[in-house]
């Protein structure tokens, strides 16, 4: 089997202060990379070019999932075989990242990291948070028949297929349950390796107080009729 | 119908009508979205004009009295105009998204291309 050509997809809105950290840190773990500007209305992108960071820059501000998706679209686009998906804000530790290449090599399309599959130190989100993970959680169990312990986790490896899939169509807002869902639904492998996760250096959560609320009635809808879209 | 409800709706009507047009004119609206308004201007126009049509199936479907019937109507083709627009926005903003992302592929491979 041919070594994989694998490349990490950083996207970054407003992440001046961690960005080039995160970059530093894929860069030594010795992994091709792009950093995804979302139309930051900081100075991410400056911050970038004047580093000499490998940065795809949208002119528009297109959300997360505008911004993962033109990362798969950049590695179908340049020939990668394999893109992985690491935080802007330093969360993910890229020494994981060859524990998920690990998972695609033994036949995964889609490989998640996850927080909860090990009792272990790392950094598990507040109790309320982790509750809402257990939510998604339980719903995607009902629905897909599927185990993922941490559904909500941006920490992920795509194989060719779910490149394709994630090209043709990925969710707007709240991504990560939602597309885990639609791949399985589309008959990929999803699996999930452990991981540790640091808590963020940075930047805020996009999910906080009221938009909680939103993002578990969205997320939870979504799960439900992308498992009915087959 | 009192004579100068009568009178009232067949004013609106035009004005409803000749504002759509101006609107298709001065390409503020397309054709394509103006012809929904054009069409329930004139329904309006005919049932101004002749309302008894309009008592009939009212009744016939057991509303009170026909103002209720016509809000029910309205009602509804407002629900249908709204989810329309939400329609089109949701087509339009992943059009956006999907140009956002080929402007900026494209970008990155005339920078690969002037560098070498």
């Amino acid at each position: 089997m041919h070594e994989l050509r694998a490349l990490v997809i950083i996207p970054a809105f407003n992440e001046e202060a961690n960005i080039l950290d995160t970059v530093s840190s894929v860069e030594e773990a010795g992994y091709d990379y792009v950093v995804i500007n979302d139309g930051s209305t900081d100075d991410t992108l400056r911050v970038c070019r004047d580093a000499g960071v490998n940065v795809l820059d949208l002119p528009q501000n297109l959300g997360i999932g505008g911004a993962v998706q033109a990362g798969h679209k950049y590695a179908k686009r340049f020939g990668y075989d394999v893109d992985i998906q690491v935080d802007g804000d330093g969360q993910h530790d890229a020494h994981y990242i060859s524990r998920l290449l690990d998972e695609i090599n033994n036949g995964s399309d889609l490989v998640i990291g996850s927080r909860f599959l090990e009792e272990s130190e790392g950094f598990k989100s507040t109790f309320l948070r982790r509750l809402g993970i257990r939510w998604l959680s339980a719903v995607i169990h009902l629905t897909t028949h599927v185990r993922v312990s941490d559904p909500t986790s941006g920490f992920r490896a795509c194989g060719s297929k779910a490149i394709d899939l994630f090209c043709k169509k990925y969710p707007v807002d709240y991504p990560e349950p939602d597309s885990a869902v639609a791949a399985m639904v589309k008959g990929l492998r999803v699996t999930e390796v452990p991981v540790v996760m640091k808590e963020r250096q940075g930047g805020k959560s996009s999910i906080s107080g009221f938009s909680s609320i939103y993002y578990m009635i969205k997320v939870t809808l979504a799960i439900i009729i992308s498992s009915f879209s087959n | 119908m009192h004579i100068s409800l009568q009178f009232g709706v067949i004013t609106a009507c035009l004005v409803l009508l000749c504002f759509v047009l101006r609107l298709v004119l001065k390409d503020s609206l397309q054709l394509k979205y103006s012809l929904l308004w054009i069409v329930l201007a004139l329904v309006l126009l005919v049932c101004g004009l002749f309302p008894q049509p309009l008592y009939f199936i009212s009744s016939l479907f057991g509303f009170q009295t026909p103002a209720n019937f016509v809000f029910v109507l309205g009602f509804l083709f407002l629900i249908c105009i709204v989810l329309s627009m939400a329609c089109l926005s949701s087509k339009q903003s992943s059009a956006i998204a999907n140009l956002t992302q080929r402007i900026a592929l494209l970008e990155k491979e005339l920078e690969s291309k002037n560098r070498e």
